[in-house]
């Protein structure tokens, strides 16, 4: 071995505790840097399996394309598979909707759908149909019986006159759930009775494609493909369904990467930090040493070699041991995220599933490389200084028997008299740099903590849930915008037939515990600034009992809610302004107000402008007085009923109102219960998750207080032995290390509660503005405060104690002769 | 004592008193308080039941009395309690004033009580620290009486007595303790001087003998037969040398036994040192030039240091006459004077017999001569280096002795510029 | 508790060995003892024969494997850590050859450290009396490393001035002196005894400074041979 690594490794075995210390912090830089992005990855894996799992697997869709363009399609070069469905009709069946759909193989695949026995359709009276769909014909029957099956066949773009006919089953599916509770079926279909119904020239299939992905396309470069194909063959944008969740699940999203970049960065800062500090502390310890090397005939570059080296031996034993911890570690936080979250979604419980019979594989070789490469990195870059310092020694300084540094003076004024505080803070000023660096690095990662705990505990879920939701239950028609399945459910539709009406309103006010029931209404707008394509916008009628609050939460501008009730002003709401930034206060809107069939002309005037909670909203940005909105439209345009109860959560109440909501169809409930859940089990995660990566950050931080104060004690050996000597007892050696600590502790809180006290503000202020966790009102984090300074008292409390032990475990003379 | 724990039980009489005072009118100002929330739900009622407001009224004043009204009115009652239970349970009412009231008084009571303990335990504590100390105080006036008898060595184990654990009665125990080890010194060295005393009358006595010893026998020849003219005269001279040599030793033993005693105090003045070396050498000289050894002295310049010229002189002699009694003939005898930062060096250098290194701690005791000079003709007493050293370091000065590199012997004395008064060596002040 | 109190100091057996086996070094090997209060005691021998051990043994620096030490009659060696440390600054002045000054106080603080340590105001006009008297009166502010050898031991001896120690253990105090600056040294240490009372025990192998003292006690091969 050369000289230099002997040497280094010599070193090492030789300072133990400083060697100790800065393994344990290698160790765990290695440790998060490896977890941080396994954990990541691991999380977005699962969650694409699991998408892949659930979510059929088609990229787009195009509707009313025909034969003759599906073989065109077919043929195109990035089309990689495609299939087709076609929806030929449904049962005649009163209040069940049982469809009859044919698709090819491959479309099956796309849709994910899997026969639970038997076969497809190939016969012209073969049918797969479910056990529900027997239960609703009040027929019995099982593979290769006949049902008779009363139907009716889309012809001429409407249901035609119904037809019987006798099918065989050839298959079954399974029921859902939700097809159960809201009795829809589908039944599947031959190609040949397709074919035999409809007239050729009226048959139109649905395109179901998957786009090749050589070259590792993004998300937006599937879409643009999408767009140009169906450009290509006349397809209309109307016609064209991407499915997006899909392909996010599949295809990278870019923009968590840099989100990763930085935690990594400031793990390995803090990582270079302590380990820089550490060796910064001991290096006027091994001056000495250095010199004698030095006068041996050491050159500079192979001290600064013997620096490194001795770094890197450490690296070598501490990161293998991160990286080997790091594993079990990172696949128990996945397991514990699945053990937080919400269980009852079916996508919870898949992702799950995977995890735990393991078919997604969290461990990938190339992040343990990259962990150890950048950790090994941050060692040489927090050892160039050190190198640096060491080799500048000169031979005859360390040849000295005291320390004679480069700041001693030969004359100082002193104390009249003495006591162990005063000689402890000699002992601080004479080393301020050293207090310096440990307290500023200590301090960086405090206040980082009490940042995040001042957003933490802002984010309260019962606020959070309180400002998404307004009432504790909210029941509102079912609205879809765009769904060509289902026309009628558009909301200008639903305004001539509106479910939301005074018996509804009754019915739920007559149930135990609702003490009232509140109605909002929302007018449809278009119009000037507003983009037509993208963008929907309401006017949102806000009742009375809302008055006071519209009227406080107004940020710009002044109106009371008498002005708001002559439906010419409106309050807008801030989340407005997002999209449309140039909309201030005293502008005229011209907008055009839809209600049911007819629509209207209508100026109306930004009176104010006011930040609600997306509860009260909705997403209806244009506040006015409900009177004013119900008068300008004559149709029912009620849209939310929010309950108010007397309980947060009364499970029979929510039964009740589930109950009415399932029976009528054609409305949807939202529940406070089921916000606070969300918010509290996200919440708990997050801030689960951020705690825990501080904790690690402070430990490592820690580590270099420790460093710290082991130095002070050793460089003091000596004198400390001799004032033993002449009499310092053991007591007052615990309390002079005892107030030294105090001394890091005290300058570390104060700067971390009051810097981070004084920066959690403004970060509360950011979170406010963009929604996050819907924070709306500040708290201080006392608790974060309190259990900071306890745990970092106690740290030093037991530093000192375990210290002066140590000290004193040499007798006297040996530590005044011998302590080199 | 008993007028101090008058005074102290008054002033625990007093804290309670006041104590009492003010819990009292606490929980007076509470029942008003509670009494008039009660008239208040009273008048409540009366309001929303103004039906009610006969029986409502009497209702309230009779539950106030006690028992015997209730008796003779008991139907009215009734029906109109009945009434008052119903209205009260609906609204949630408890009326009866009596009921809280007990609670109130059992609250004072209590409240009274805890007062009484509380004071109780803080006398009962007082008492006990107070006990503590007397005990300590006896403790202390018996150590003292066994001062006065004579028995200084005979503490009390105040190390490991919780009672004395204090930090200041361990302080004063401490010094009692060295208070009785410095009277028992004190009295130790005056044992030691009178038997220092006594062996120096034994060690004159024996000195004295040899020469008188001689005397007597020099006379008792010359007076036993007859002698011839010349030998007469060798006789006298025999005698005459010898009653020098007694007078001689009786100077040094009169020198010496005043020095040991104390009779004599040095008297340091700021005097020439120039003066004192010149003295000095000037007494020695007839005896130098007698042998033909030359006496250099090398003073770069005067010091003027604080020192009794007289006896400090004399050290020097006495070093001198050593070195001059031990030196063979036509050899040098130099006296360096060196300045140093507190201290006068004065270096007195020999070139005589030397001084064996084993000898070198004896040759300040009394009556040593070292084996080297026994064997000399010269005479010598031997106690000259034991005065010189005495003097010397009476003043705070020191004298050493080391082997020249070569032949002779180097006397190093030093005295310091400006000594402080010696003060009698069993004296401590810590 | 010994109530002879003109023996300040007393070693009862005292026996202290380093190493074990083949390398057993007997620094101390059953050595008793007794040192009259008010004396300058020396202690020669040859370097190796366990002088300065016995010294910090003496000192309570150091622990003895077997044997006891009475200083003022008292088992230093049965008191508690507290109370040997309080017992040392009260009762003991070292003055070592080397390492005597705290490397970070200047001189008048190390002088008024042992009373700081003990929670005593020094009383500013004996503490410059003290520093005139060993002649650094101008060199109050001074660092030890500014300081020469002579003058740092004096800084120690007027450290040993300012608490009366009842018992001054110095070990070759002047080892590193040249002959004048010895002197002087000893001269000061000299006036401790006769000007203060106090007991001196000194190790030296000088034969010129053994003159000086009251007693000499030979110790060779960790015994006492001769006193």
């Amino acid at each position: 071995m050369k000289m230099t690594t002997r040497v280094a490794f010599d070193n090492m075995k030789y300072g133990k505790s400083k060697n100790i210390l800065i393994g344990i912090a290698i160790f765990l830089t290695t440790m998060l840097l490896f977890i941080v992005p396994t954990v990541g990855k691991g999380f977005i894996d699962l969650q694409f399996a699991a998408t892949n799992e659930l979510y059929p697997s088609w990229h787009a869709l195009y509707r009313n394309v025909d034969s003759d363009t599906a073989r065109q399609l077919a043929a195109h070069h990035d089309i990689s598979r495609y299939g087709l469905r076609s929806d030929a009709g449904y049962f005649n069946l009163k209040d069940a909707r049982i469809s009859m759909m044919y698709m090819d193989k491959v479309g099956m695949e796309l849709y994910r759908i899997n026969l639970a026995e038997g076969q497809y359709p190939q016969e012209e009276d073969e049918i797969v149909i479910s056990p529900g769909i027997l239960h609703e014909l009040g027929q019995e029957g099982g593979i290769g019986d006949t049902i008779t099956v009363p139907y009716q066949i889309f012809r001429g773009g409407e249901l035609d006159l119904t037809q019987e006919k006798n099918f065989r089953i050839c298959g079954f599916l399974k029921d859902s759930d939700t097809g159960l509770e809201q009795r829809t079926y589908t039944s599947l279909i031959s190609e040949a009775f397709l074919k035999e119904e409809i007239p050729g020239e009226e048959l139109s299939y649905r395109f179901l494609l998957q786009i090749k992905d050589t070259g590792d396309p993004t998300t937006d470069d599937l879409e643009i493909k999408i767009n140009n194909i169906a450009k290509q063959f006349g397809i209309p944008e109307n016609d064209i369904n991407i499915n997006s969740d899909y392909l996010m699940a599949n295809y990278v999203d870019p923009s968590t990467l840099p989100a990763i970049v930085i935690i990594m960065a400031i793990i390995m800062l803090a990582g270079a930090i302590t380990v820089y500090s550490i060796y910064y502390v001991s290096m006027s310890q091994r001056i000495q040493e250095f010199g004698k090397l030095k006068a041996i005939g050491a050159t500079r570059r192979q001290i600064r070699q013997i620096v490194l080296r001795e770094g890197l031996c450490i690296a070598a034993l501490a990161i293998p041991a991160g990286l080997l911890i790091g594993t079990p570690v990172s696949k128990a936080i996945l397991k514990a995220f699945t053990v937080f979250a919400n269980r009852d979604s079916q996508y919870m419980s898949v992702l799950t599933e995977l995890l735990e019979t393991g078919k997604v594989s969290i461990c990938s070789w190339w992040i343990y490389l990259l962990a150890a490469i950048v950790t090994l990195g941050t060692v040489y870059f927090s050892l160039v200084r050190p190198m640096h310092v060491a080799a500048k020694v000169s031979e005859v300084e360390a040849m000295r028997m005291q320390d004679t540094g480069k700041n001693r003076k030969s004359c100082r004024k002193g104390y009249e008299y003495l006591s162990v505080s005063r000689l402890t803070w000699r002992n601080l000023t004479q080393n301020k740099r050293k207090c310096l660096i440990t307290i500023l690095s200590m301090a960086a990662t405090g206040i980082f903590l009490m940042v995040v705990a001042t957003v933490t505990s802002c984010a309260n879920p019962k606020e959070s849930a309180g400002s998404s939701i307004v009432g504790q239950y909210e029941v509102s028609p079912v609205i879809e915008e765009n769904n060509k399945e289902h026309p009628e459910r558009k909301w200008t539709e639903i305004q001539k037939n509106n479910p939301m009406d005074e018996t509804l309103k009754n019915q739920i006010e007559e149930l135990p515990g609702v003490d009232r029931v509140d109605a909002f209404t929302n007018i449809q707008v278009t119009g000037d600034p507003f983009d037509e394509a993208n963008d929907v916008n309401f006017i949102n009628g806000i009742p009375e009992e809302y008055a006071r609050e519209l009227e406080k939460s107004i940020t710009r501008g002044q109106v009371t809610y008498e002005e708001l009730k002559s439906g010419d002003k409106v309050i807008i709401d801030r989340a407005l302004l997002h999209w449309y930034p140039d909309l201030d206060i005293g502008q005229k809107l011209n907008l055009t107000i839809h209600d049911g069939d007819r629509s209207y002309n209508k100026e109306i005037e930004i009176a104010a402008i006011g930040n609600y909670g997306s509860g009260l909203t909705n997403y209806a940005y244009l506040l006015m007085a409900k009177e004013a909105a119900d008068s300008l439209c004559e149709n029912n345009s009620v849209c939310f009923y929010h309950v108010i109860a007397d309980q947060d959560y009364d499970p029979a109440l929510e039964k009740s109102l589930r109950d009415i909501v399932n029976t009528s169809g054609r409305l949807e409930m939202r529940t406070w219960k089921e916000q606070y859940d969300h918010y509290k089990s996200s919440m708990t995660i997050t801030s689960g998750a951020c705690y825990a990566f501080l904790g690690v950050l402070a430990v490592i931080s820690i580590l270099n207080l420790i460093n710290t104060m082991i130095n002070s004690v050793h460089v003091r050996k000596k004198e400390l032995g001799m004032m033993q000597a002449i009499g310092m007892s053991d007591s007052q050696l615990m309390k002079m290390l005892q107030m030294e600590g105090l001394f890091y502790t005290l300058g570390t809180l104060v700067i971390s509660i009051g810097l981070g006290s004084l920066a959690g503000y403004p970060v509360f202020l950011y979170a406010k503005e963009e929604g996050l966790f819907e924070i709306t009102t500040y708290h201080y984090p006392l608790t974060a405060a309190i259990v900071i300074s306890v745990v970092l008292l106690l740290i030093q409390v037991l530093l000192a104690a375990g210290l002066s032990r140590s000290v004193r475990k040499n007798s006297l003379i040996e530590r005044i002769r011998f302590s080199e | 004592m008993e007028r101090k724990r008058n005074s102290k039980i008054r002033k625990y009489f007093i804290f309670y008193l006041i104590f009492f005072v003010f819990f009292s009118s606490f929980m007076f100002f509470l029942a008003r308080h509670e009494t008039s929330l009660d008239r208040q739900r009273m008048l409540a009622l009366i309001s929303s039941h103004p039906e009610l407001e006969a029986e409502i009224l009497s209702a309230w004043e009779k539950l106030d009395s006690p028992l015997p009204l209730r008796e003779s009115s008991s139907d009215g009652m009734d029906k109109t309690s009945q009434i008052l239970d119903r209205v009260e349970k609906k609204y949630g009412y408890s009326s009866n004033f009596l009921e809280s009231a007990k609670e109130l008084w059992m609250f004072w009571g209590i409240g009274l009580c805890a007062g009484t303990l509380l004071i109780a335990a803080l006398w009962y504590q007082s008492r006990r620290e107070e006990e503590a100390l007397q005990n300590s105080l006896q403790d202390l006036y018996e150590c003292l009486e066994q001062f006065r008898e004579g028995w200084f060595t005979d503490i009390p184990d105040y190390e490991n007595n919780p009672k004395t654990d204090t930090g200041e009665w361990m302080h004063i125990w401490e010094s009692l303790r060295e208070l009785g080890i410095y009277f028992e010194s004190l009295r130790q060295a005056l044992k030691k001087e009178e038997s220092h005393t006594k062996s120096l009358i034994t060690d004159i006595s024996h000195q004295l003998k040899t020469p008188l010893a001689s005397l007597k026998m020099c006379h008792e020849l010359a007076s036993a037969s007859p002698l011839s003219q010349d030998e007469q005269r060798e006789f006298q001279e025999q005698e005459a040398r010898e009653i020098e040599k007694l007078e001689i030793l009786l100077k040094e033993l009169v020198n010496l036994s005043r020095l040991e005693t104390n009779m004599i105090q040095l008297d340091s003045v700021s005097a020439s040192l120039k003066d004192t070396i010149s003295g000095a050498v000037s007494q020695v000289y007839m005896k130098a030039k007698n042998k033909d050894i030359s006496i250099q002295v090398e003073m770069a310049q005067d010091l003027t240091i604080t020192h009794d010229a007289k006896w400090t002189g004399e050290a020097f002699v006495n070093i001198l006459d050593n070195s001059i009694k031990y030196s063979p003939g036509h050899t040098a005898v130099t006296v360096r004077v060196t300045a140093l930062v507190c201290n006068v060096l004065i270096e007195i250098e020999d070139e005589g017999i030397g001084i064996r290194k084993e000898d070198f701690t004896k040759i300040y005791q009394r009556f040593y001569r070292g084996a080297l000079a026994k064997n000399m003709s010269e005479e010598g007493a031997g106690i000259g280096l034991y005065l010189a050293r005495m003097i010397l370091e009476r003043q705070g000065g020191t004298i050493s002795a080391k082997r020249r590199t070569g032949k002779g012997t180097v006397f190093k004395v030093t005295l310091p510029h400006h000594s402080t008064p010696p003060v009698s060596p069993i004296h401590s002040r810590s | 508790m010994k109530t002879d109190s003109s023996k300040i100091l007393v070693l009862e057996d005292l026996v202290k060995y380093y190493g074990s086996g083949e390398s057993l070094v007997r620094a101390v090997d059953h050595t008793s003892l007794e040192i009259e209060r008010g004396k300058f005691t020396a202690i020669v021998g040859r370097s190796g024969s366990g002088k300065s051990t016995l010294l910090h043994l003496i000192g309570g620096l150091d622990r003895p494997d077997e044997g006891k030490v009475w200083i003022e009659g008292k088992d230093i060696f049965s008191l508690k850590d507290d109370r040997l440390a309080e017992f040392r600054r009260k009762k003991i002045g070292f003055i070592f050859q080397d390492f005597n000054l705290i490397p970070s106080l200047n001189v008048w603080e190390n002088i008024v450290l042992p009373l700081g340590l003990d929670n005593r105001k020094p009383k500013k006009q004996d503490i410059k009396e003290v520093i005139s008297r060993i002649g650094l009166t101008d060199k109050e502010e001074t660092m030890p490393n500014a300081l020469s050898g002579g003058q740092k031991q004096r800084t120690a001896i007027a450290r040993a001035l300012v608490t009366r120690p009842a018992i001054i253990l110095a070990d070759e105090p002047t080892g590193n002196l040249d002959s004048q600056t010895e002197l002087e040294v000893m001269s000061l240490m000299k006036s401790c005894v006769t000007d203060f009372g106090q007991t001196l025990v000194m190790i030296t192998h000088d034969e010129m400074i053994a003159q000086m003292a009251d007693r000499v006690i030979e110790v060779a091969d960790g015994k006492v041979v001769n006193c």
